[in-house]
């Protein structure tokens, strides 16, 4: 037993001094390769930044792969879902430096779920939602690719902030390394101790102000291989007794870029807009009207998903999953509304201050 | 070459102004009535009684008026168009004790009901107004948005008519908490989009209405001639003293809004210039600290509320110049009335006043400015300025003239169906048709609230 801890704690220190390491060294090398975030258009920094986090985290967890067995199995027996990883890491480095269309992103997008779920791991329950257990393996396909893909550009559109999806994603980590350990998947809880560790070294670079930014290589690759493990782990809770208040769990820390994503998507749909269109909706964009302070932003939007957390977990005690869902997705909806409506408002009545200014006559 | 745009009307309107044919032969049948001739119409035997048309009016305090604009207006619209419709109005019971209710007022049947007219139980009240007025009533004049919630039911599942004024922006009042802004800021959209007409008393809020919504608001302001010109007696002349100096007067709530410090600010700097102002100084802190500040100067007389008409306007139609700080709100009834009276009007600055007075009337932004203003104009052009006001408030500002312009507004609710949009109806048309027939020009019009 110690010598786990004493080997866990270990890894844990040297990742984190690796991926330090490896992000000073990278930052030299973007400015050679143009690998940096020119400020401009709605976006929200001043200076140019470069676009390293993903590399770094990525390289590292590689790295210390070679050095830890038990790291280097897991990713020997899960190979296509880390052949898969690599692609979308690969494709989202190239996005950075020269931008990809939108389609070809998502069909390698597709491409990626689609080896991941034809190797196995895929959602094969529905744990009680709307009434539904075990489904049929044509719609576990179908759910499994839109999870990945939906949560993979989840992901990516909430990385707007200095720090957000970094510390999201440090908690989304965190929760499914807690229950890797309950669930005894020693080799799971290894893959988010490093990851944890990675994500640390680069919150140190990334918290306001941020000296780098982890681009789309850095979100999507999260994204995707959190929503990896989470079904991993998903898999290996159907047999548990508690299988239901384990996917509310996974599925609360998975909520907040989801649901961000999806009411946007939304919003702009109704209004005539195209879903892609640019414009300032999101969580982070509606909080940084009230607050300039990107630290207190980050806070709020962790707080919140650690609220929906413990707000899932004592709702699943006794509604049924459905209603616990429904209800946490309720929660962050009228957030985001009440928030929305403040900000329509102080607009109008800027316009209107406009309006009654005339000329002196 | 005709651009074939024919798929994309219903019918074919020409100009705005063109008759409906179905008003047309209304109109033959009643001009037949009156001749007293009996009616060979091919498609009925029997003579049509003339019918009055029912209206309802909803969201006052009550008849008679004795609170504010909305209620006035109700009294002079009873007055000048009971002939023409049975109108029926609601009450609030909690202003009207029991004994001096009246069953009917001026033609107009009233209906009192247990609740509040202003504040949150101004929600209850509109709703159940509006609910009964449903049987009473084929077109209701809601006045204030606090029921809107209801129009859309309305409009699903009857026929009646809904005509809304919009009481200035009231979302933006910082009157308000900010649950009760969020909900008239809803309520707002709901009544301007459910109803068949909606009434800004501005042109500025139809700017507003015209950008938020890109409908048209129709712009009725309100009349003024209910105050007159009154020579004080021997006995005001002692009870006011400074009727017999000239001086400036400003009458309204004692709100921050309304600019009262800076106003008494400025004359406290001139003490050769006498200011009275009648307002209700104990109603909030703002206003009890005002009175106490200015307590000690000879020059500024702070009176409290005056309800009595004939004394308010004794002190009103006796002074130099009226001063007016009211910066939110659209056309505000008090200003309308000193213009009435043929006072010269100096008014704060913003939009909404400029338009009430016709860009004609001297403004301020600030003390410094109406200090200018005060020192540097002649009597003379005080003299000037108020015949121009006064004209500008006989052309505009008469009952007879809004009562008819809401009489329309009724008539015209009863027939049309949809609002109209701020665009034409060319400029309606996809963009897709107007570049097949050449003429996509049209769609990049100047709307006339962009400058």
């Amino acid at each position: 037993m110690e010598n786990i801890v004493l080997q866990s704690i270990s890894t844990f220190i040297s990742t984190t001094l690796l991926t330090g390491l490896l992000i000073h060294i990278y930052i030299v090398l973007s400015k050679k390769i143009g690998l940096v975030d020119q400020p401009g258009n709605r976006k929200i920094h001043q200076q140019s930044t470069p676009l390293v986090g993903g590399l770094a985290i990525f390289t590292a967890f590689t790295i210390v792969a070679f050095f830890h067995s038990s790291l280097l199995l897991t990713i020997l027996i899960y190979q296509q879902s880390f052949i898969a990883l690599a692609l979308i890491f690969l494709m989202s480095i190239y996005d950075d430096r020269f931008d990809l269309s939108a389609k070809l992103r998502l069909l390698i997008q597709i491409a990626a779920a689609f080896l991941v779920t034809h190797s196995g791991v895929r959602i094969e329950s529905m744990f009680g939602l709307f009434g539904i257990h075990e489904i049929p393996l044509a719609i576990q396909y179908i759910i499994t690719i839109l999870v990945l893909v939906g949560s993979t550009n989840a992901f990516n559109l909430i990385d707007g902030i200095d720090g957000l999806a970094g510390s999201i994603g440090l908690v989304t980590t965190l929760l499914l390394a807690g229950i890797a350990l309950s669930l005894n998947q020693q080799r799971i809880f290894i893959v988010c101790l490093t990851l944890s560790a990675t994500l640390i070294a680069f919150l140190k670079f990334n918290l306001y102000p941020a000296k780098i930014f982890m681009g789309d290589a850095g979100s999507m690759t999260l994204g995707f291989l959190l929503t990896t493990l989470s079904i991993i782990l998903l898999q290996a809770a159907m047999q548990h007794t508690n299988s239901q208040s384990i996917f509310i769990l996974i599925a609360s820390g998975l909520l907040v870029p989801v649901i961000d994503a999806l009411r946007v998507f939304l919003k702009r749909f109704s209004k005539g807009y195209s879903i892609l269109a640019a414009d300032k909706s999101h969580l982070h964009h509606l909080l940084l009207n009230n607050k300039k302070n990107h630290a207190k932003i980050v806070f709020s939007i962790v707080a919140l998903q650690l609220a929906l957390m413990l707000i899932g977990i004592i709702l699943s005690a006794i509604f049924s999953s459905t209603l616990v869902i429904l209800s946490l997705i309720l929660i962050q909806v009228v957030l985001s509304k009440w928030l929305m409506i403040n900000q329509t408002l102080a607009e109008w009545q800027i316009q209107l201050q406009q309006n009654e200014k005339v000329l002196n006559s | 070459m005709i651009p074939k745009f024919g798929k994309h009307f219903s019918y074919l309107e020409t100009t705005r102004l063109s008759p409906n044919p179905k008003t047309l032969n209304n109109k033959t049948l009643d001009t037949n009535l009156k001749r007293g001739t009996l009616l060979a119409h091919p498609f009925s035997n029997t003579i049509k009684m003339k019918k009055k048309n029912k209206l309802a009016i909803i969201g006052t305090v009550g008849l008679p008026a004795c609170y504010g604009g909305f209620e006035t207006l109700a009294e002079h619209l009873v007055e000048h168009t009971a002939k023409d419709y049975d109108i029926t109005v609601y009450c609030s019971g909690k202003k009207y004790p029991k004994e001096e209710r009246q069953a009917t007022y001026k033609g107009a049947k009233l209906k009192f009901l247990p609740f509040d007219a202003n504040g949150v139980q101004s929600i209850i009240y509109d709703t159940l107004s509006i609910l009964h007025a449903l049987f009473t009533a084929d077109v209701m004049l809601v006045l204030g948005v606090a029921g809107a919630w209801i129009f859309p039911f309305i409009r699903l599942f009857t026929n009646k008519k809904i005509i809304v004024s919009i009481d200035g922006i009231e979302w933006k009042r910082d009157k308000w908490n900010k649950f009760a802004k969020w909900y008239l800021w809803w309520a707002e959209s709901i009544a301007v989009n459910y109803s068949h007409i909606d009434i800004s008393d501005n042109e500025s809020i139809q700017n507003y209405t015209a950008q938020r919504y890109g409908s048209l608001s129709q712009i009725i302001e309100y009349g003024a001639d209910h105050t007159m010109k009154v020579k004080p007696t021997v006995s005001d002349k002692k009870q006011y003293p400074f009727l017999q100096k000239t001086y400036a007067f400003k009458v309204c709530r004692i709100e921050p809004e309304n600019n009262v410090h800076v106003i008494l600010e400025s004359f406290a700097t001139m003490q050769k210039y006498t200011l009275v102002i009648v307002g209700n100084w104990n109603i909030n802190e703002y206003g009890r600290k005002l009175k106490a500040d200015y307590a000690d100067y000879d020059n500024i007389i702070l009176l409290d509320p005056i309800y009595n008409q004939r004394q308010l306007d004794v002190l009103r139609s006796n002074a130099m110049v009226y001063v007016h700080g009211h910066s939110a709100g659209g056309t505000n009834p008090s200003l309308v009335e000193a213009m009435y009276l043929g006072l010269p009007v100096i008014a704060f600055g913003v939009s909404y006043n400029r338009t009430t007075t016709g860009h004609r009337a001297l403004y301020f932004g600030n003390q410094e400015e109406l200090i200018t203003i005060i020192e540097n104009t002649s009597v003379r052009d005080l003299a000037k300025l108020g015949k121009v006001m006064k004209s500008i408030a006989d052309r505009r500002y008469t009952w007879e003239i809004i009562a008819s312009k809401y009489n329309y507004l009724v008539q015209r609710a009863l027939k049309s169906k949809n609002k109209e949009n701020v665009k034409s109806k060319i400029a309606q048309i996809p963009n897709t048709s107007l570049l097949q027939n050449k003429v996509a020009h049209l769609n990049n019009q100047k709307l006339f609230f962009e400058n």
